[in-house]
Parts: structure tokens; C-alpha cells; sequence
């Protein structure tokens, strides 16, 4: 007997020893009798097929093949896997640790960091996130004026390649007339001087890039390459040719409004990231006709003087006036608070139904990504979660989880860490 | 350290007066003839005339036959005011310059007293510096008399009256240590830092002296079989702070500091006199306890904007709505506190002395009363300082201290003509001259070589700037305390009437900055901001070298 | 304390009461969380002179009290958080290890927007803590939200038991070990730290017991504020809330308190403290807990979401708290992760904002539950309030509405620099838990004042 509990404990998954997760499936997965929230075809009971990474079937009693898995989804819910549409996972594993963080590298024009080949897919937090139903993010990297390229990745893999989604996009974060934070102790005539500067620094930069853009479209027509290196410029001629989307960093109303004019000027394919000011200039943001991702929702307003729920309606505000948004945690560690992000946005002028979109269907847009994320669709990658209730609810529980058609246990850290200790054992000891 | 600055201040007069060729007064006898006298606030004689003799008037009336030695003041149709003074200020108390070579503190937590700060042992004798240009700044105002305190941060030490005239220490100090000086300005880098960390202080101070106090009452009475008392010098200096004897001048501010003092006075029991008060108006209930100091220190004026297009309009309207009442609060506050019963005067701490006439205007025409206004700067101080008897209004026996000016004070172009100071004549030019705002002062010959510091919270930086002109531009060095010999170059000064502006590269251990400096002068002195690389703005005073050329 | 015997006049700082508006409500109609007696529903609630007055059906009120319609409402106590920064002008001391002596209710700040912004959030009452800097940091105030008061000192709760903040792990060796060369630079020199300033306390305390002052010729010992406080602590006079992260600093402290005689002790933070989740139990030491902050420094790495949801099971009184001025705002909500994280029953999640925190700042005869004579503080909400679809409606204070989202006006600053130009912008920072919350102010301690 007792060889048998060895042998038997020598082929259980390694969670009950050690901190690694146990392994995830692929196969045909049948999902019987749930609700499906389709998110672009309505909400109604059905049956949903997966198979080779997809969703290949969606309809009235499916019926399931032998090497299908039969999961039974009555009284559940099944809803497209959430995007994070701006975060840092996968790129900071201790955050005062400096050296595990990838995201901020030295210098202020970089465009060509890839903060795809930082991501650590191993990182702890992946798990921790991809549990709570958020199935891909789109992680970047931060600081100076042209931080780098971030991607959207999928929650599972074991390379960055296998995880990256196929998106990617140039950051910039565009100069700032606003206090850095609140220990920022410059006079508001040094932020002038110092915004001033910046907004020349840039100039000179799009200037480069321009005669840059011009030199390479002209050597490509005349089947010559540029001499030198210049992996900067590279990394945005698409941008300046206003063939690849570049995601604008900006906040302050003033400070929008110049952007999209910039933007406009330029004829690029801008996203407006971050637009905590975005329901002053909601006018502004609908005629250029840019879609917005902004968050945190659950943020300080920026002004002493602003309403305590600025932020929290900030999103709605901006639907309202017609404009495309998608909201995003701007997190490390805690990404997994996504569909809480959404609910206060809900809660406070949005609605759920839209506040399910500006998590799904809307960033997979922005991303041009829509063919593949972003709703229940037959043809569409299978990244989806079965839940016992509203997704945006703390009470709600995600039951299962899929990622481009691998089945993902509903297991990290923490709830390894649940297991162990609920009842630990030993317990207390008493002499 | 401190014996050495003590030497050098006791030698200065000495020195100076060795080296002094001036001719000895003429006279000590006055007649300040055929003007318009106002005796104390709100009472004005037309026509009259005031006799000064040795220092005293011995005489105000209609017709006085003046002795044959006395000089004519020809005073028609001027304003003569009794002389003016200051409830608190740091008149004639130079700014220390940050001693080098300090010992290095081993334990920041439990510092010695004075590194933090805490130095109520120090009297304002210790300090004074006769040849201070303060003195002759505010005098020139018709500040004559002032209670000045030592500066530094939570203790500085003990004020006394003084007598803006006279050129040794013992002439000028006319009542000693009346007051103890106190803020809750914390050390730094080292325990107290924070408020929270200054009020435990206090408390932990304020108990020692009084057990300390105790117990050398106890040995006095009988000293067999008892431990003999032996206290630091700081806790020694507050046993009649403790005792109710000295009071506590507390530089306050706004209404937070002043709720913290006030606590402080409620559980240690201490005369308090919550000066250089801002935000008062929160606080009238625990104000009218006692006399205060106001400040007289305004906020910058709210200037009419230009319609400038904004993307908050409405929001904007709101924010300058509050922004107005909140200033108006501010500029209010005298003539709120007074009508709420709280008597005060004013304190100077913080109030340039060419601010002194414009501020005292715009609280009257905030609605405070001229009579209200005159005295708290002349009767309220003189009674809370304890010399009324002597100073304060215009009447036989009190010091000649006269304030004379060619229209009456408040009037917006009135200037001081005449200051006597215990019978001391200084006359001032009254000529229309160009406000200090730069019009077409570009001709004012800026040169010279003038000592600089900066004050960069935690240290303050002293240096040399040397000025000199070269055809039409300026060409400036400066240098640093701290690196003597290392001047920087100056690029790009702009001069805009008697402001410059310009640029220079700093270095500090091994990293290069860039520093840009803004500064307008007046006179021999100027002021302005420093700012440094990211780092932000400090501001910075410079005073001329002793004029040589 | 002898001392108080010796020199009579001088009062103890915490004697002194502060002014409290007190005022009536009629809350009629709600579902009532009583949170010790069950939910009840279309149920009125009357508020007289500050204290609940009666709960029950068809309450009525004098005349011209002030009537709030709670129809398909939710009334719950309002919120505590037993871990917050809001409405303070200083937060770390952070020139000395041990600075027992300072106290945060001389810094208080009652003009900080985040007062009103945490009142929109239903929370009524706020531990205003010293930081963690220093393993023995400065007393707490425990302060209520009375938005509209001008003077800081009315700020603070009536007969709240005095607070201590202590500090265990990579804050204290940072600032003092790291930054400056001062003992400690490891968990095992923060043990000693505690260690000798308890001795030194005890040293003090019986100093001073010894002491006569009636006998002739009496001299008393010499005073010292910080040997004071610490052996007010030893005497149980100051309750101690320790940051904490790691088990095996968690159960350090407790022995040492063992080893001295201290009693109660509540853990913040503790992020492993469901690793010694019996220990605590036993010892009687309470959690105040983050419902899912994590990874931010590497004592934080092995924790986990469940950590409420395990103590709670475990027999350890917890409760959840901001440490954030941003976090306090939805504190109902972090409550309602003690769902997601562990299933706690809809009472129990409540109580981690409620009751479990009053009974930490040992306020719990007064807050905490609905029930008749204790304080007027409720916080009124549209729909459940752990439901994320929840809204704060009103929230009052020893029976004052201080917030109430009909009458929330655009700017509510009271106090404006007149010399403003523009409300500055401030981008939205980092999320960076240590600048927010419990090392505030440490840098530029050490380069500047106040």
C-alpha cells in the first residue's frame, strides 16, 4: 500500500508540493448549456465548440466527438477572455527590486525597445492575472519621450513568441504642462521652461524622423539602402508614413488637445492612451476620430479640485460623446483587476453591457485585432472563461479558462498558497 | 563657534568707530516746526510743532519758542507720526552663514540641542550686529523701534526691545530678553524633522524645565541630602519660560500652526503671543485671549487678467471666485480680527521694508481703519512691549521718536521725509522717484561686488557675484562658497530695468548643472530665484560688498 | 503617571476633548446591516444628539430633524479603516528608529480633500497613521471624518484608545540600516531595537513607581518624553499596530511582547500572516490586511489574495484597509474581493470594514454596528454594497451628513492659496505602494523640513 501512495504521488501534479502551476490542456472542449454573453451577437443559451485553437461551433446541442472533453456549463457563463489594453505584466517581478524591472530603459528616444522580448512568461503574475478571465494585455514600456514598442500577448505560452498575439504598436508619451506627481516641487514657471524644452526636443525628433521617412520611401523606390544605424528611426517610419499605429501617452486637457492636433498635422494613426482629462475634451477627441484607452478607473482624480468620481465616469462621459474607448488597468501586479476597472466605469454612467465591450471587443478593434479576439464568434481564437455570474461582480467565481483553445487551470500562486494554508497542518503546536 | 562670532560682533563697533571720521552732530536740540501732528491714532493737532531736546520732546504745542541751539525742521503742511514700532522682527540680526566644518552629528535621532535648533540660551545681545543693513532699511520706513529675535528654526533664543539708532550693542538694546523666540520649524536631517517630532519636543523640553525648575527651588531651600541640580543650558533657559515669567513670541502663520501653538499653551501653561499670524480668522475664539502680532505679510495682488482663452471656463470661474475670497480673507483679516475684539500689532518677520507703507495701505483699503492701522504699529506694540511709558505717541517726556511725511502716511504717494530716532535726524529724499519695477532704470550702473545666498531647504549656499560693466552689456562671475577659486562662467544676461537674468553651467561633486538665476535689485541688495536642473527653484538674497567703488 | 501628580496644571494632551457637531437624522425605510443583529428590512433608524437612538419600524423624529428617504437603499455603519495617511501634514519621522513620542494628531490636516473623498466612499472614521519608517514610529490619531471642521484638533475621536505604529522588515533596515548606518540592518537587529527600548521603558517606568513625591525633599527622576510613551506602552495604555509582512517577523514580536507582558497587538498589512495563521489565533493578536496587494517588495512576493479569508477562518479578528488615499474611496469594494478570495459570508466581508477594525483601534463600544448607543456613523448605499453596481448615497457622521451625493458640490477646497494660479495637474503616478502610503516623506526628511 504504502508503495502505491509513492508511486501515486510520484505522477500527481507537482502544485501539492512545490509553487508550479499544473500543466494546461489542449484538445477539443465541448461547453454544454451555458449562456454565452457573445458580446457582438447578443446573449443567449448555447452550446460552444472548441477545437484546434478556436471557436469552431457555436449552436443548440452540439454534439461532441470522442476525443472531445464535455464540460457542462448549466447555470454558468461564458464570456470572451478579457484584453488589458495597457499594462507593464510580464515585464516587473518585484517592484522595488530594480533589476527585475524591464520596462524603463535608459534614454528618451527608444523606440525600438521591444517590451515583447523582456516579457518573462514565466513571470508569477501571469497566472495571478489570467485567473480573474483576463486573457491577453497589451504590455509596454515606459519612460522618456519614446519609450518603446509594446505588444499584445496572450496569457500562455512558454516563449514570447508563442505568447505574442501578433500586435504590436510604438509608445510615446507626449510632453507633459502637469506636475510629475505630488512631490513635484517645480514652480509652474519652471514647468513651462521645462515643457517648453520638451515640446522643442520633440520637434527636432519629428523632424529627424520626416527627412528620415522621405530618405527610406525614397531608397526603397530606388532599391538602395540607407547607410548606417539607426534603429530609432527604423522603428517609426511606419509610424510617420501613418501606416503603423502609434499610442499616445497623454493626460492633461491642454496637453490633448495639442496632441491630436500634432497627430493630425502629421497624419498619424494615433490611439490616445491614459486621457484622464478625456471628458473636458470629449469635442476634441470625437472629430479627430481617435479611439482612447484609458485607466485606471480606480485612480485619484488629478485635481484637488475635481470631483471626487472624475475618474470614475470618465469613461462613460467619453462613449457618450461617441468615442471609441477601451479601459485598462495601467498595472504590474495586479492586472487581474480588470473586470473591476470595468464595473466602476459601469456603475458610474457607463452601463455593464458597454463597460463588457471597452474590455473586449473595443481593444481588439483598436488593435486591429477583431478577426481574432474580442467576442464569441465561430472562427475566432478560443480565449474565453466560464463563470457562475457577472464577471464584473467580487462574488463571481471563474470556473474555467481557455487560451487560444488550451484549457488553463484555475490555478497561481495564490490560490496554491490558499490550499496550503487554509488549514495548515500542523497547526498550532502545543507543548 | 559661537564665541568666536560673539568676539567679532562685539569687536565691530569698536573697529568701526576707530576707523570713523564723522563729525560730531551739530546739535541735539529740534524744532519740528508748523505741522500736522498726530499725537496718537486719531488724534491729529494742525498746526503744531514739537521741540526735541537730548532725545526727548520737552515740548508739543502751537507756539514754542525754540533755545537759540536748536535747528529748524521746517515741517509745513507734512505729517509727523509718533515713530513707528515693530512687535516683532529680525531687525539688525544678519543672516548666519551656514558654518563650515561642523562636526558631523554620530546620532541624528538624539542631537545636541543646538545642532537642532534648540538654542533659547542665545539672546538677541549675542546676535545684533549694529552695522546690519536691516537697520537702516526699516528706519527708513520710520521703523524706530524694534523687539527683534534672533533667526534660526525652532529656538533661536531670546528677543529684545531695541532702538534703531546708536552704534554700539549696549545703545541700542533698551529692554534685554523680554521674549522667547519660538516656530515649529524643524531641524534637518536630523530629530525634530517633522511637526509631529517639534510638538513632542516641546513638550519633552517644557516638562524638563519645570522638574528642573523644581528641583532647584527644592536644593535652594534645602540643599542637605539632595541630588544637585545640574540641567543642559537650553532646559536652564526655560525655567522662567516654564514659570510664567518670559512669554513665548510664537511664529505662527497659518491657522494649522496656529491650533498646534495654542495646544501647546493649553497643555504646558506658558504665556503665549501667537505672532506672524496669516489665518487668523479661523482662530478668533483662542486669539482673543491674549495680544497677537499679525503679519504683515499680503499676498501678491490679484492682477486683472487679459481675457486669455481657457479649456475649464466654467470651472475656471469658480476657481478664481474662490481664489478672490480666499484673498480677499487674507487682506481682510485685520480689520475682521478687530472687529471680532482681538487686539494685535504687527510683526515684521517676514515683510520686506519697502513693503511696509504698501501693505499697511491695502489693509486699509481692504476696510481696515487708519486709526486701527497706526496703532497697531505705534500704541498696541508699545503696551504689549511694556514701554508705553516711553514710547509710542507724540507727548512731552517720551523718546523723540518722530515719523515725518510729506503727505498724510496712507495716502498712496506719501513719503517718509524725516525719521528721528531718540533725537537722531535722518533725512530721506522725497523727489518722485521711478518704482522699482524697471521702467527705465536700464541707465542704474548694476556693477559691483556683492555676496549672494541661496536658500536650498536644509542648507543654505553663500557665494560671490562679481558685476561689472562693459560698454552696454554686463559681464558677471560667480562663484561659490564652497569652491572659491572654481567662478562659473555666465552666458546670456539679459537685463530688463534693474532685473538680470542669466545662465550658467555649476559644478558639484563631479556632476555638471545647469543653473539659471533671476534677480532684481534695489539699491545695494536684490533677491530672486535660483533654479537649478530639475531640482526646482530656491530663493536668493545678495547684498553689495561693502561699496568700495 | 507620577509626573501628573507632580505638576498638576499640565494636562495630559489626550484629556482634552475635542468639540463634536452633533446632530439628528431620521434614515427611514433601508435594509438595515446591523452586522451584530442581522439584516433587517424596511427598517427606520433614528440618530439623536449623535448616538443611535432606536432601529426598528415606523420610527419617527421630532420636529424639523433632518429626514433621509433609504427606500430600496442599503444601511450599513460606516466604514473604518484602520490603516490610512488621509488628512496629514506629516507622516514619517524618520530621523531615529525609535520616535515613539511624536503624535500624529499634532499633524493633522483637516482641509485634505481626501477627507471628503473617503466620506463619497462611506468611510466615517480613519486611523491616521504615523509611517513606517522607524521600527518604533509615533502615535496614531484616530480620527473621524468630519468634513467642514476648520480646526485640526476637533478632528479626533473621542476616547479612541491611544495608537502606536511599529515597523518590522524592509522599511526600517532601509531608512536606517541602509540609509544611515543605524542599527537595524536585519530582522535580527530590529528584535534588539524593540527589545532595549522595551527595557528601557521598563527601566523608566519603575524609576518613576519608586518615586515619592510626597516625601520631603522629593526630587523627581528625570523625565523623558520617549521613555514615557514606552512605558505606556508596557502598561497597556497604547495599543500597538504593527507593519508587518513576513511570518517569521510576525511571530518575533509576538514573543517579545510575551517577554514584556504586552497583551494586544494588531498586525497591518501581514501579508503572511495566513502562514501563522494559528499563532495568531492564539495569542489573541488581531490582522489588518491589503485585500490583494502584492509583488510590490519582495516580502510581499509569497502572498496571497486569500489572506483575509484564511485569518477570518483561522479565528483571527481581520480587517481590511487602504493604507491609500485612493484605496480608502472604495473600501466596500476591497471588502467584496473576501468573496472572490475565500467566500466570506456577506456579514463577514462587511465586518473587515466595520466591526473587525473598531475592535483594532479598540473603539468598538462606540462604532462598528447598528446598534442602539453607539455613535450616529452610517453609510448609506444604492444597491448591496459589496456589489461592484453599488453607489454611496450618504454619509453621516455622529448624526451630521457630511456627505451626501445630491449636494456634492463642483470644488469643495476650504483652503485656497491665494496666490494659485491654476489647481495644479498632477499625472497620475506610478502605482507605487511604498511613496503612497507608508514611506511618505522619508526623502525629504532627510533633505528638508515639515
Amino acid at each position: 500500500m504504502k508503495n502505491l501512495i509513492y508511486i501515486l504521488l510520484f505522477f500527481l501534479p507537482t502544485s501539492i508540493f512545490g509553487q508550479q502551476i499544473a500543466k494546461s490542456e489542449q484538445g477539443s472542449f465541448l461547453l454544454k448549456n451555458g449562456t454565452l454573453v457573445t458580446v457582438t451577437n447578443g446573449t443567449k443559451k448555447a452550446d460552444l465548440l472548441i477545437k484546434d485553437g478556436t471557436i469552431a461551433q457555436i449552436g443548440d446541442a452540439l454534439t461532441a466527438s470522442a476525443d472531445t472533453e464535455i464540460i457542462d456549463c448549466t447555470d454558468k457563463f461564458i464570456y470572451p477572455g478579457f484584453i488589458d489594453s495597457g499594462c507593464n505584466l510580464g515585464l516587473s517581478e518585484v517592484g522595488s527590486v530594480s533589476l527585475t524591472q524591464d520596462y524603463n530603459e535608459l534614454g528618451s528616444f527608444t523606440p525600438h525597445m521591444q517590451a515583447l522580448t523582456a516579457v518573462n512568461p514565466n513571470a508569477v503574475a501571469i497566472p495571478v492575472t489570467r485567473v480573474n478571465g483576463i486573457t491577453s494585455v497589451f504590455t509596454k514600456p515606459s519612460g522618456g519621450r519614446f519609450p518603446g514598442t509594446g505588444s499584445l500577448i496572450s496569457l500562455h505560452g512558454y516563449t514570447p513568441e508563442q505568447m505574442h498575439t501578433g500586435f504590436s504598436a510604438v509608445i510615446m508619451n507626449y510632453p507633459s504642462t502637469g506636475k510629475r506627481g505630488r512631490w513635484d516641487r517645480r514652480s509652474a514657471d519652471d514647468i513651462k521652461k521645462d515643457n517648453e524644452k520638451a515640446a522643442k526636443e520633440m520637434k527636432d525628433i519629428w523632424a529627424k524622423a520626416l527627412l528620415y521617412a522621405k530618405i527610406d520611401s525614397a531608397g526603397k523606390a530606388s532599391n538602395k539602402s540607407k547607410e548606417g544605424y539607426n534603429p530609432g528611426m527604423d522603428a517609426i517610419v511606419n509610424v510617420v508614413n501613418g501606416e503603423a499605429p502609434i499610442m499616445i501617452e497623454v493626460n492633461k486637457a491642454t496637453d490633448i488637445k495639442s496632441a491630436i492636433k500634432w497627430a493630425k498635422e502629421n497624419k498619424l494613426k494615433a490611439i490616445i492612451t491614459g486621457a484622464a482629462d478625456g471628458w473636458r475634451v470629449t469635442k476634441e477627441l470625437k472629430e479627430s476620430g481617435f479611439p482612447v484607452i484609458t485607466g485606471p478607473v480606480l485612480a485619484t482624480p488629478s485635481r484637488q479640485s475635481d470631483s471626487y468620481d472624475s475618474p470614475y465616469s470618465n469613461a462613460s462621459k467619453m462613449h457618450k460623446a461617441g468615442i471609441k474607448v477601451a479601459i485598462r488597468t495601467n498595472d504590474t501586479e495586479n492586472v487581474r483587476n480588470l473586470p473591476y476597472q470595468a464595473g466602476f466605469a459601469a456603475t458610474y454612467g457607463l452601463g455593464t453591457e458597454e463597460a463588457l465591450r471597452s474590455v473586449t471587443i473595443n481593444p481588439a478593434e483598436i488593435f486591429g485585432m477583431s478577426d481574432k479576439y474580442g467576442s464569441l464568434e465561430e472562427g475566432k481564437m478560443a480565449s474565453l472563461f466560464v463563470s457562475d455570474g457577472d464577471p464584473f461582480e467580487t462574488k463571481t467565481q471563474i470556473i474555467q479558462l481557455f487560451i487560444n483553445g488550451w484549457n488553463i487551470p484555475i490555478e497561481s500562486r495564490h490560490t496554491l498558497l490558499y490550499d496550503e494554508f487554509l488549514e495548515r497542518s500542523p497547526g498550532l503546536k502545543t507543548n | 563657534m559661537k564665541k568666536y562670532l560673539l568676539l567679532i560682533f562685539l569687536l565691530a563697533p569698536l573697529i568701526s568707530i576707530a576707523q570713523n571720521d564723522e563729525i560730531p552732530q551739530i546739535t541735539n536740540k529740534f524744532l519740528i516746526r508748523n505741522a500736522n501732528v498726530i499725537v496718537s491714532p486719531g488724534q491729529l493737532l494742525p498746526e503744531n510743532s514739537i521741540l526735541v531736546e537730548d532725545g526727548i520732546i520737552t515740548a508739543v504745542g502751537s507756539n514754542i519758542t525754540p533755545p537759540f541751539d536748536a535747528q529748524i525742521v521746517d515741517a509745513d503742511s507734512m505729517y509727523v507720526y509718533a515713530g513707528f514700532i515693530a512687535g516683532l522682527s529680525h531687525i539688525g540680526v544678519p543672516t548666519k552663514e551656514a558654518p563650515k566644518n561642523l562636526p558631523k552629528i554620530k546620532d541624528p535621532g538624539n542631537p545636541p540641542n543646538d545642532r537642532a535648533g534648540i538654542t533659547p540660551n542665545l539672546t538677541l545681545r549675542d546676535v545684533l550686529n549694529v552695522k546690519d543693513k536691516s537697520i537702516a532699511a526699516y528706519r527708513k520706513q520710520g521703523i524706530t523701534i524694534s523687539h527683534s529675535v534672533p533667526k534660526g528654526r525652532m529656538l533661536p533664543g531670546k528677543g529684545s526691545v531695541i532702538i534703531l539708532n546708536g552704534s554700539s550693542v549696549d545703545d541700542m538694546l533698551i529692554a534685554e530678553d523680554i521674549s522667547l523666540f519660538a516656530s515649529l520649524k524643524g531641524a534637518s536631517g536630523m530629530y525634530p524633522g517633522t511637526v509631529m517630532a517639534v510638538m513632542a519636543k516641546y513638550r519633552d523640553l517644557f516638562r524638563k524645565a519645570n522638574l528642573a525648575s523644581n528641583h532647584e527651588k527644592t536644593y535652594k531651600s534645602n540643599n542637605l541630602g539632595v541630588k544637585r541640580p545640574s540641567y543642559d543650558k537650553s532646559i536652564k533657559a526655560l525655567y522662567p519660560v516654564v514659570n510664567s515669567e518670559l512669554p513665548v513670541y510664537f511664529s505662527v502663520g497659518k491657522t494649522r500652526d496656529i491650533q498646534r501653538a495654542m495646544r501647546l499653551q493649553k497643555e504646558l501653561n506658558f504665556k503665549i503671543v501667537p505672532s506672524e499670524i496669516k489665518q487668523g480668522w479661523l482662530n478668533i475664539d483662542k486669539l482673543k485671549k491674549q495680544p497677537v502680532l499679525l503679519s504683515l505679510d499680503l499676498p501678491k495682488e490679484i492682477k486683472e487678467e487679459k481675457k486669455k482663452k481657457d479649456d475649464e471656463t466654467e470651472e475656471s470661474k469658480i476657481f478664481k471666485a474662490k481664489k478672490k475670497k480666499s484673498y480677499d480673507q487674507y487682506v481682510g483679516q485685520a480689520k475682521l480680527l478687530h472687529e471680532e475684539g482681538v487686539s494685535y500689532s504687527f510683526s515684521l518677520l517676514n515683510t520686506k521694508a519697502a513693503d511696509i507703507h504698501k501693505n499697511l495701505s491695502r489693509l486699509v483699503e481692504n476696510g481696515l481703519s487708519e486709526e486701527v492701522a497706526l496703532a497697531s504699529i505705534t500704541t498696541n506694540p508699545a503696551k504689549t512691549l511694556g514701554i508705553d511709558d516711553i514710547a509710542g505717541t507724540i507727548e512731552k517726556n517720551k523718546l523723540a521718536n518722530l515719523v515725518i511725511t510729506t503727505k498724510p502716511y496712507f495716502d498712496k504717494k506719501s513719503k517718509v521725509k524725516y525719521v528721528f530716532v531718540e533725537g537722531s535726524k535722518y533725512e530721506f529724499e522725497t523727489k518722485e522717484k521711478k518704482s522699482t519695477k524697471g521702467d527705465s532704470t536700464s541707465t542704474k550702473d548694476l556693477s559691483g561686488n556683492y555676496k549672494y545666498t541661496v536658500e536650498i531647504p536644509g542648507m543654505s549656499t553663500t557665494g560671490k557675484l562679481n558685476i561689472t560693466k562693459s560698454g552696454d552689456n554686463y559681464e558677471l562671475e560667480i562663484t561659490s562658497d564652497q569652491t572659491p577659486n572654481d567662478p562659473s562662467n555666465v552666458e546670456g544676461v539679459e537685463q530688463d530695468g534693474s532685473s538680470l537674468n542669466f545662465d550658467f553651467e555649476a559644478n558639484a561633486q563631479g556632476a555638471t548643472m545647469k543653473v539659471n538665476m533671476s534677480i532684481e535689485f534695489d539699491e545695494d541688495t536684490f533677491e530672486g530665484k535660483v533654479s537649478v536642473g530639475d531640482f526646482g527653484s530656491f530663493p536668493v538674497t545678495g547684498e553689495k560688498i561693502d561699496p568700495k567703488s | 503617571m507620577k509626573y501628573i501628580k507632580i505638576v498638576a496644571l499640565i494636562l495630559l494632551p489626550f484629556v482634552i476633548t475635542a468639540q463634536t457637531e452633533k446632530g439628528d437624522v431620521l434614515i427611514k425605510n433601508g435594509t438595515v446591516i446591523t452586522i451584530t443583529d442581522g439584516v433587517k428590512e424596511n427598517t427606520d433608524v433614528l440618530i439623536s444628539n449623535g448616538k443611535i437612538k432606536s432601529i426598528g419600524e415606523s420610527l419617527s423624529a421630532g420636529e424639523g430633524v433632518k429626514t433621509i428617504d433609504a427606500s430600496g437603499h442599503f444601511v450599513m455603519p460606516g466604514i473604518i479603516d484602520a490603516h490610512s495617511h488621509i488628512a496629514l501634514d506629516a507622516i514619517n519621522e524618520a530621523s531615529n528608529p525609535v520616535t515613539a513620542e511624536v503624535w500624529e494628531g499634532d499633524a493633522l490636516n483637516p482641509f485634505d480633500v481626501g477627507i471628503y473623498r473617503a466620506l463619497a466612499g462611506g468611510v466615517t472614521i480613519s486611523h491616521a497613521m504615523h509611517g513606517s519608517a522607524n521600527a518604533i514610529g509615533g502615535q496614531c490619531q484616530t480620527i473621524k471624518h468630519r468634513w467642514g471642521i476648520t480646526d485640526q484638533y476637533d478632528l479626533i475621536m473621542d476616547g479612541a484608545p491611544r495608537t502606536i505604529k511599529f515597523a518590522l522588515g524592509e522599511n526600517p533596515m532601509r531608512v536606517h540600516g541602509e540609509g544611515r548606518g543605524i542599527m537595524p540592518r536585519t530582522r535580527m537587529g530590529i528584535e534588539q531595537v524593540f527589545r532595549k527600548a522595551f527595557s528601557e521603558g521598563k527601566a523608566y517606568m519603575e524609576k518613576w513607581d519608586k518615586h515619592d513625591s510626597k516625601a520631603i525633599n522629593a526630587v523627581a527622576p528625570e523625565y523623558d518624553i520617549r521613555l514615557e510613551t514606552l512605558a505606556d506602552i508596557l502598561k497597556g495604555d497604547i495599543l500597538i499596530h504593527c507593519h508587518s509582512y513576513r511570518a517569521d517577523e510576525i511571530l518575533m514580536l509576538m514573543n517579545v511582547l510575551g517577554d514584556f507582558g504586552v497583551k494586544k497587538i494588531c498586525f497591518q498589512h501581514v501579508n503572511e500572516g495566513f502562514k501563522v495563521a494559528p499563532e495568531l489565533a492564539a495569542f489573541g493578536a488581531t490582522a489588518s490586511v491589503f485585500a490583494d496587494w502584492w509583488a510590490y517588495k519582495f516580502e510581499v512576493y509569497y502572498s496571497t489574495a486569500y489572506n483575509a479569508a484564511i485569518l477570518t477562518k483561522n479565528g483571527v479578528v481581520t480587517s481590511i484597509n487602504s493604507d491609500s488615499g485612493e484605496l480608502i474611496r472604495h473600501l466596500y469594494h476591497e471588502a467584496g474581493k473576501s468573496q472572490k478570495y475565500g467566500n466570506l459570508s456577506d456579514n463577514d466581508a462587511l465586518k473587515l470594514i466595520t466591526l473587525n477594525p473598531a475592535i483594532q483601534l479598540g473603539i468598538d463600544d462606540k462604532v462598528g454596528s447598528l446598534e442602539v448607543g453607539k455613535d450616529g456613523d452610517i453609510a448609506i448605499f444604492k444597491n448591496h454594497p459589496l456589489s461592484i453596481y453599488t453607489v454611496p448615497q450618504y454619509t453621516i457622521v455622529d448624526g451630521v451628513v457630511r456627505f451626501d451625493i445630491n449636494e456634492d458640490p463642483a470644488d469643495v477646497r476650504m483652503d485656497i492659496d491665494p496666490e494659485e494660479t491654476v489647481p495644479a495637474f498632477f499625472e497620475q503616478e506610478a502605482h507605487d505602494h511604498d511613496t503612497d502610503g507608508c514611506m511618505h516623506g522619508v526623502f525629504e526628511q532627510l533633505f528638508e523640513n515639515h
